[in-house]
């Protein structure tokens, strides 16, 4: 967990650990410099007998220095970790600006495809081929619930158009002129899908009007 | 004679009677208009149009709230004729409109000013 602040919590951990051991060999040395006015005959003696002042002294400013680079790296780490994570950020929203880009370049590949199907099914109906235009609405009903931009009107026309396409399917087979009222309905549909095509292919999006003062 | 083709008859002669004046329609759901007998039947006449099929009209007999007899006809079918005046018919009467029209004919063949008081 957190690969990038482990390190300099490690340095700032070792660091303060440091600075605890000189201090705590600093202070009978500090303690002693006050008895060396008194007496010089101890000046040199080592009541732990395992560092003399100097060493201490080193070991003190190491210990502050040890500190300092830590607190040093691990504001720098702070940064890099700030970094990384609006790095991250913004390739994810290219990700899925990406990704939006392609759907729409798919809906509109779609809609050129449904729109060449709308007609073809147009052209069964005129002549009457109910069974051909039924397997076409078929395609057309699949195509249309694949558009993913949203909208709920598209699932509507696909409901609609997986409707008719077995009304079509039951007009072919009975051999039965097609009713009026189905004729009717089916050119509703028609215009409707039509209008959707032309509101989805449209190169940009319409204008909003700005407000009358 | 098949039960259908006599529930077909039937709603010849409902017509007729319904055509003269002589029967209560009520519409007992949007769109459909029916007839209660003394012994509990029901004949209804219900006409769908569904957003993506041809209209339909449908007449049934309900024996204790069951269909036992159906007919069925999608426009332009044989039994079209038959059903939708039927349930045109019935629709004018169960709605008022039928005493709506008689009145305004009534208005139009008289020599009176008619239309709002001044």
């Amino acid at each position: 967990m957190f690969p990038r602040v482990r390190k300099p919590l490690f340095l700032l951990a070792a660091g303060i650990y440091c600075c605890m051991v000189a201090e705590a060999y600093a202070e009978p040395a500090t303690r002693r410099g006050d008895s060396v006015a008194v007496s010089d005959s101890v000046e040199d003696t080592e009541p732990s007998g395992f560092l003399s002042d100097d060493w201490r002294d080193v070991l003190a400013v190491c210990g502050g220095v040890g500190v300092i680079i830590t607190a040093v790296a691990f504001l720098l780490a702070l940064h890099q970790v700030s970094r990384a994570t609006s790095v991250a950020e913004a390739s994810s929203k290219a990700a899925v600006e990406v990704l939006n880009e392609s759907r729409r370049k798919h809906d509109r590949y779609l809609v050129s495809r449904i729109s060449r199907l709308l007609n073809e099914v147009s052209a069964y109906v005129r002549s009457g081929e109910w069974r051909l235009a039924s397997v076409r609405l078929l395609d057309l009903a699949e195509l249309v619930s694949q558009i993913s931009d949203g909208d709920a009107r598209w699932d509507d026309l696909a409901g609609r158009l997986g409707e008719m396409e077995e009304w079509f399917e039951r007009v072919g087979n009975s051999g039965r002129p097609c009713s009026t009222s189905l004729r009717g309905k089916w050119r509703k549909l028609r215009t409707d899908l039509s209008s959707k095509i032309t509101e989805t292919d449209r190169p940009f999006p319409p204008a909003e009007k700005e407000p009358k003062p | 004679m098949t039960t259908t083709d006599k529930f077909r008859e039937i709603l010849q002669r409902l017509l007729e009677k319904s055509k003269a004046g002589k029967i209560n329609w009520r519409e007992t759901h949007p769109g459909e208009f029916s007839i209660l007998f003394a012994d509990g039947s029901i004949i209804a006449v219900r006409y769908d149009s569904p957003r993506s099929g041809p209209d339909m009209i449908t007449a049934d007999l309900l024996i204790a709230g069951a269909p036992v007899v159906s007919v069925q006809s999608e426009d332009g079918d044989e039994d079209w004729e038959l059903l939708s005046s039927l349930h045109f018919d019935a629709e004018l009467h169960a709605r008022g409109w039928n005493s709506a029209f008689g009145t305004i004919e009534k208005a139009l063949q008289s020599n009176e000013t008619i239309g709002w008081q001044k």
